[in-house]
């Protein structure tokens, strides 16, 4: 398969009680805190390279990884950035999230090889969403999921260049 | 083609047997208390009160109308959340069970409503000829049951026993959906792990196997061993 253009960068982040004591990943690092995430092949390290010392609970939803921390089970929820803004957007009076996040990681489609002009054509609607005239679409939806209002992009020299 | 790597197995060998001694564990506390709570659900089932019967069969119907996995959220998720919103926190955190623990409860509740009614069977399959020679001999009440219905009704119901300790050992599976490291934890863990479906679930499906056919034996040469005819 081939790749377009990122679309998004990822990261881990944790999620809190919103009256919870912790602010960063550093708080609970060697604290023995307990830590809920989705199963997932790197789950332990993915925990442990963020908060190292944490003890892992894994679960097989994201939603009953959340649940974990909402009957007090952990002390946090290592989850997708996107799905804890998500989370915090929904219910601020109910989470917050770590005010860091690590494993920083790019997002992008995949599509079938050797089909250069469909792939052009990927990256070239993509690019409009995220600088160009369809960026109004993307804003929205980014303020709509993850309650953060994008800055637009400048006119002049090109965005990417920068 | 797939192509068969054992090798992940046995290098995960400690942590599946390790597994499987957990959720034997879990079997057995499930139903040494499910045991006490069908005991005690069956003669309040029988019971000629109906303020004994009404609540034992509205256990019964509700336990057995409702999937063991909910059980399990209810103990390990549901429980904290309406402890911490109800009580004072010291209070809470002394309700508040581990996930083994929430796993047993959970477990003993739920084979408790099917003892019940296997122990209810075995209360009224219990001839009236014995109990009126156990009250010839002065016995009543609890007498009556303790040193006549339950020996009699025991050695019906062994049978019936097996099956459920059997059945009850393959549902501890569920608690890896509250991270309990029990077999299949162990085998769901190195199949995200490894990609190594089949080896993960063969192995954990050979040790179940042969475990529930081992306590089948073994709870077979005990119903030898008491056997007795009425």
């Amino acid at each position: 398969m081939e790749f377009t253009i990122p679309y998004y960068r990822e990261a881990v982040t944790l999620l809190f009680k919103a009256d919870s004591p912790y602010t960063t990943t550093a708080d609970l690092a060697d604290a023995g805190a307990k830590v809920a995430i989705l199963e997932n092949p790197t789950a332990e390290s993915m925990v442990h390279n963020g908060v190292p010392g944490a003890e892992v609970l894994t679960f097989d939803s994201v939603a009953n990884s959340v649940l974990a921390l909402d009957s007090g089970r952990v002390d946090a929820t290592a989850i997708d950035l996107s799905t804890a803004q998500y989370n915090v957007k929904l219910a601020p009076d109910k989470y917050k999230m770590a005010t860091d996040s690590w494993q920083p990681q790019t997002y992008a489609f995949a599509v079938a090889p050797g089909d250069q002009r469909w792939l052009n054509w990927v990256n070239t609607a993509l690019h409009e969403y995220l600088v160009g005239l369809d960026f109004a679409y993307y804003q929205a939806a980014y303020l709509t999921h993850f309650g953060v209002e994008l800055p637009p992009p400048a006119a002049g020299f090109p965005v990417e260049y920068k | 083609m797939y192509d068969f790597e054992w090798g992940v197995v046995f290098r995960q060998s400690d942590q599946f047997l390790r597994g499987l001694w957990l959720a034997l564990q879990l079997a057995f506390f499930g139903l040494a208390i499910g045991s006490a709570i069908g005991l005690l659900t069956a003669f309040a089932r029988t019971s000629a009160r109906w303020y004994l019967r009404a609540p034992a069969t509205a256990y019964v119907e509700f336990i057995r109308g409702v999937p063991l996995l909910l059980l399990i959220f209810i103990f390990y998720f549901g429980l904290p959340i309406f402890a911490y919103n109800t009580f004072r926190p010291q209070i809470a955190d002394f309700l508040v069970l581990d996930g083994e623990a929430s796993a047993i409860i959970a477990l003993s509740i739920y084979a408790g409503a099917y003892l019940a009614e296997i122990f209810r069977a075995g209360i009224l399959s219990v001839s009236g000829r014995y109990l009126d020679a156990g009250r010839s001999l002065g016995l009543s009440g609890f007498g009556l049951a303790r040193y006549v219905t339950l020996p009699i009704m025991f050695r019906g119901v062994l049978p019936s026993l097996s099956n459920t300790f059997i059945s009850l050992f393959k549902d501890t599976s569920l608690a890896f959906a509250i991270s309990v490291p029990e077999l299949t934890f162990v085998a769901r863990k190195l199949n995200t792990d490894t990609f190594r479906t089949i080896e993960a679930w063969t192995a954990a499906g050979a040790l179940y196997l042969v475990t529930s056919y081992g306590l089948a034996l073994a709870m077979r040469a005990v119903e030898r061993r008491i056997r007795w005819t009425v």
